[in-house]
């Protein structure tokens, strides 16, 4: 479909985009961004400050650009560690089938039914507020999520001919498992996590914006919006600029992973 | 207030003899009066109002609602001064070692009793006593014994002399609470037990507090207002939406950023007056690297206050100099202000052998928000001197179980207390307070000072006697105290004979009116 | 069937014991505790002592859950620590209010969200498809504190003022009042949902529109609303039902952000409120209200589920 592969494309072409500015930022960036010119906070964009100035007089622009990297860190940190469990959980699951299939799904279950804000909010209580600890307690919030997709796929290439003949030669469990299942399981799993780390980025700058993330005075989108909030009517530009990056960057992930699932046929 | 005294003693000396006329004059006096009369005043806050138990009760939105629904001994007038509230007068004793306060006849609870010398002992006695916690036990002065000589006189033996006492028990937690009621704490969490100008209507926890006129409140004719609604509105810009759009009538507590865009709604006041409440930075005395004087003084040349005061504070309050009198006390007196001084301060700090520069850490609680804004750009400030702060953000329920009193470097918060004495030992005593910046042990002299002060009654002398140990606090404290934050208010014109005082929750409605320009919603 | 119902209600008794029991050790393991709160910059190391034996803090952690466990059966959710007022009023409150924005935005969703994904599956790949689509894409992914900033900066700010900004006035106060106010956090929470529902609902219809009894249908001579309605309608839904299931789940505690936006008094704030302030009582009936309207959502989901297709069938 012609829709799809213009998605995908903007998609991706936004994420290299993305990805570069925020890995080249402290070069592109005019000043540094902890830079305080306080007489001429919050101002709007001008020649010297293209974005403007926040509460302290900091360039937005810079701001911004490095801004992305705690979001990036945070949504790929999250999703990762959200992998790293989940994939063995669901594999473990699907493979086996029977009672054990129960008890972990039962477990899956109780984890996705504990509300998320309170696992989040608890972890970050606990451990203190940082990015660190956000990264945590996302990663944590994902695992039953991609267990259960893992699991499904799994399911589905039990009986497969390749599993069964893997089987009659004699291989292991854990070459079956890894071997075999898992590169067919792959695709679906790339899908998946270049989606959730659009949400991860999300849930990641909703918590900063809640005061439970990244902290100030780091630069980072969540920690922006949550202090211009206090500025609004005095200036709206250290708001717009962070939005405006957060929408972009989600839904970049978004349709380069919605167009990554209609290339690879995946579930 | 004055108007409707001479207008009562000008018809009462002009009524001729004869019932009629005598009920014809006093029903044009009663709508006369009736001009002040009702109204529903809509206040708003923007957090607090967890509890109205006026023993336990430590934040603003609280001690402001309970302002309303009791009194206490004294309170304090324009300069800060002990004014009579249900205390007549009051009379020290002994070189202030004992207290004697004379109570007004006549004062009604709301519960219709009236007040006697045996609430004031009853509510004392359980503020003092260890069983109940009270947050404020240490905080009412050196009380030995509180006693009633007689049904409306009450005194206080102190354990040793307290010049300022008067003043103290003005403070909020020391409301007169029927003595009936201090039996179950739990249920003042939620009820009182008051003779103040309102009685409690309804009170949703967090949320909103709302108090109905007291018919029989001793002050005659007052209160004006039928009623008084308290709101918290989490978000300040949904607070100053709020009030553009006259669902709230006076903003407590306004932000210094909404604070000009209050008068752009036309017919609304910004209010501000010089307060006391401060945000400083610990600067803890007892270990490297600030226990050398010279480190200490070289952060402190760094700090253009004038500057932080405007990129924190939009310029809102005045700067300080390391020491926590402002204006706003009756026992200021001015100590010089020393300017920034960059080469100085790399000076100092070379010659206590740290010209390579220092890493602290430096703690800030979320909130207030003004914490973190003040660590933010303290450590931009500091950078050039040498100093590389880590600034650590935390949660305040963290903060206080971590980081509050530890002895490390953090931001503090104070409010405006009623006395100088009340704040400097707070921050300075050893055994008093709280000797947050872990100084007292090497400046026993200075803490000396603060004691003789308490004995002084004569407020000239005190307030010379202060003023070296504030100079002391700005050469050698341990704190680095940028600027007092003015008190901030938003009303609307038509809320009249309205003052904002250097503390505003010691809110005073009791002759706050409506005028007619008000609108006759309900709210 | 009812076997299966039986089952799965008794493992939903576990879970929210298993909830409840984590909340209660992360809750003890967090610095500080609610006397810590109570006592502010005020606090003793003698008062905090007293508090504590006052809220009955000191006893073993194990007979305090148990107290709690029993007082719970016996219908005894126990009394704030901080706000010392009965938990389940307090909680009773703000499930009213979450339940209403979430009723509310539920509402504008199903209405407009299932027509909308059919639509867009039925005109797949035209330029009504390609637009909704793209609408779809921005509201998944602009974060809700976004979205509803503007949406108050906008609509509600002193310039236009539409719309009040204060998220929350009781209905007693005039139903249209109420209504006004509820209508920008609705909004929020409307553009997020309306997205997800949409997309779910055109990929569902459109996979099963593709399906060969479908064409069997068309051949046959059945109308296309006939095909639409009874047909696609009916399987193609089943993917919306889970999405419009678990949407409930974030609903009930996730959609704290729109809350904090709008300073709307929900369930999401009040869970917040009570791990800031270690009110282990208010908190534990939040969790258990958040986690059952999940759980039973789901639950219900899967009911829903069997009664559409069926094929399936709960053994």
């Amino acid at each position: 479909m012609k829709f799809e592969s213009l998605a995908f494309l903007v998609g991706g072409v936004a994420l290299v985009l993305v990805l570069a500015l925020t890995v080249l930022a402290p070069w592109v960036a005019p000043y540094v961004p902890t830079d305080q010119h306080v007489l001429d906070r919050l101002k709007p964009p001008s020649g010297r400050f293209l974005l403007g100035t926040d509460q302290y007089g900091r360039d937005l622009l810079s701001r911004t650009l490095v801004g992305g990297r705690a979001a990036l860190v945070l949504g790929v940190g999250a999703v990762l560690l959200g992998l790293s469990l989940g994939v063995p959980i669901g594999l473990t699951a699907g493979y086996f089938g029977g009672r054990l299939d129960d008890v972990v799904m039962r477990l899956v279950d109780a984890m996705l039914a504990f509300p998320a804000l309170l696992l989040a909010l608890l972890i970050i209580t606990a451990l203190g507020a940082s990015t660190g600890h956000a990264l945590l307690a996302i990663g944590v919030a994902n695992v039953p999520g991609i267990a259960r997709i893992v699991r499904s796929v799994t399911l589905s290439l039990r009986e497969a001919e390749f599993v069964l003949a893997a089987g009659a030669r004699g291989e292991g469990h854990l070459y079956v498992m890894f071997g075999e299942i898992f590169p067919n399981v792959l695709p679906s799993v790339v899908v998946e996590a270049t989606i959730r780390i659009g949400f991860a980025i999300l849930a990641g700058a909703s918590l900063s914006f809640l005061g439970l993330g990244v902290q100030p005075p780091q630069a980072d989108w969540g920690v922006m919006i949550r202090e211009a909030r206090q500025y609004a009517f005095e200036s709206s530009w250290p708001m717009v600029a962070p939005g405006v990056a957060l929408g972009v960057t989600i839904i970049a992930f978004n349709l380069f992973g919605d167009g990554l699932r209609d290339r690879l046929g995946a579930a | 207030m004055t108007t409707t005294l001479s207008r009562r003693t000008f018809l009462a000396a002009t009524s001729a003899a004869g019932g009629l006329l005598v009920t014809g004059l006093r029903s044009t006096h009663a709508l006369a009066q009736s001009d002040k009369h009702g109204g529903l005043l809509r206040v708003s806050v923007t957090f607090g109002l967890s509890t109205i138990n006026p023993i336990m009760h430590i934040s603003g939105a609280e001690w402001m609602a309970t302002k309303w629904m009791y009194n206490n001994l004294t309170r304090l007038g324009s300069k800060r001064e002990p004014i009579p509230d249900l205390a007549e007068s009051w009379t020290a004793s002994d070189g202030a070692r004992a207290w004697t306060f004379k109570l007004r006849r006549g004062v009604k609870f709301h519960g219709g009793r009236e007040l006697t010398a045996e609430d004031v002992v009853a509510t004392f006695t359980t503020l003092l006593d260890a069983k109940t916690a009270s947050p404020y036990r240490g905080e009412v002065g050196p009380i030995e014994r509180v006693e009633a000589v007689d049904t409306h006189t009450v005194r206080f033996t102190m354990k040793s002399p307290f010049s300022v006492f008067p003043a103290t028990v003005a403070v909020a937690n020391a409301r007169i609470v029927a003595r009936e009621a201090l039996a179950d704490m739990k249920a003042l969490a939620s009820r009182e037990h008051g003779t103040g100008p309102f009685k409690l209507k309804e009170f949703v926890p967090g949320d909103r507090l709302i108090v109905e006129r007291f018919g029989d409140y001793w002050k005659k004719g007052e209160p004006y207002l039928d009623g008084v609604m308290l709101r918290v509105f989490p978000d300040p810009a949904t607070e100053l939406a709020a009030f553009k759009s006259k669902e709230i009538d006076l903003i407590s507590g306004l932000t210094p950023e909404l604070y000009s865009q209050v008068p752009t709604a036309s017919g609304a006041e910004a209010l501000a007056v010089p307060g006391g409440t401060f945000a400083a930075v610990t600067l803890p005395s007892d270990k490297p690297p600030f226990n050398d004087n010279r480190v200490r003084e070289a952060l402190k040349l760094c700090v253009d206050r004038r500057l932080m005061l405007a990129a924190i504070h939009n310029g809102r309050g005045e700067p300080g100099v390391d020491h926590p009198v402002s204006t706003a006390y009756a026992a200021y007196s001015p100590v010089p202000s020393r300017a920034p001084d960059l080469e100085r301060a790399r000076q100092l700090m070379k010659e206590a052998g740290l010209a390579n520069g220092v890493t602290v850490k430096l703690f800030a609680a979320n909130s207030p928000p003004i914490r973190e804004r003040v660590a933010v750009v303290l450590k931009e400030m500091v950078r050039p001197g040498g100093f590389n702060i880590d600034v650590e953000v935390v949660a305040y329920d963290r903060y206080l179980a971590q980081v509050w009193n530890k002895g490390v470097m953090y931001v503090v918060y104070y409010a405006t207390r009623p006395t100088a004495d009340a704040i400097l030992m707070k921050l300075y005593h050893p055994k008093e307070g709280l000797d947050e910046g872990r100084w007292a042990s090497a400046h026993p002299n200075a803490i000396k000072v603060l004691d003789q002060a308490r004995e002084i009654v004569d407020i000239e002398r005190r307030r010379r006697h202060y003023a070296d140990f504030l100079k002391v606090s700005r050469d050698e404290g341990p704190f680095m105290l940028p600027f007092f934050v003015n008190e901030l208010n938003g009303k609307w014109g038509y809320v009249r004979d309205y003052r904002l005082g250097a503390a505003s929750s010691d809110m005073i409605l009791d002759d706050v009116w409506l005028s007619s320009e008000a609108p006759k919603k309900k709210g | 069937m009812a076997r299966y119902a039986l089952r799965r209600l008794a493992s939903i008794a576990v879970i929210l014991l298993l909830v409840s029991g984590i909340v209660f050790t992360a809750i003890h393991v967090l610095p500080g505790s609610a006397a810590t709160l109570i006592l502010g910059e005020y606090a003793t190391p003698g008062a905090l002592r007293t508090l504590e034996r006052d809220m009955g803090l000191d006893r073993p952690l194990l007979v305090q859950y148990a107290t709690w466990v029993g007082e719970v059966i016996s219908g005894d959710w126990g009394t704030s620590l901080a706000m010392k007022q009965p938990v389940a009023a307090i909680v009773a409150h703000r499930l009213r209010n979450s339940a209403t924005l979430a009723a509310a935005a539920f509402f504008v969703v199903v209405i407009v969200g299932i027509p909308l994904g059919t639509l867009a599956a039925l005109h797949r790949g035209r330029p009504l498809d390609v637009a909704i689509v793209s609408a779809t894409y921005i509201g998944i992914s602009i974060p809700e504190f976004v979205t509803g900033l503007v949406l108050l900066l906008v609509l509600a700010g002193p310039s236009v003022g539409w719309f009040p900004t204060s998220g929350y006035e009781d209905i007693s106060a005039g139903v249209g009042l109420w209504a006004r106010h509820l209508v920008l956090p609705a909004a929020t929470l409307t553009i997020i949902l309306l997205a997800h529902v949409v997309r779910q609902t055109r990929s569902g219809v459109a996979d099963v529109l593709a399906a060969p009894y479908i064409r069997t249908a068309r051949l046959k001579g059945a109308t296309e609303r006939r095909v639409v309605l009874r047909h696609a309608l009916r399987n193609g839904l089943l993917p919306t039902i889970t999405v419009l299931a678990l949407d409930l789940g974030y609903l009930m505690g996730g959609i704290v952000v729109v809350e904090e936006v709008f300073a709307y008094p929900g369930m999401g704030r009040l869970i917040i409120y009570a791990v800031q302030n270690r009110d282990v009582p208010l908190l534990q009936m939040c969790a258990l209200v958040v986690a059952s309207a999940y759980v039973l959502a789901n639950f219900a989901a899967d009911l829903v589920y069997a009664w559409l297709d069926p094929r399936i069938r709960y053994s």
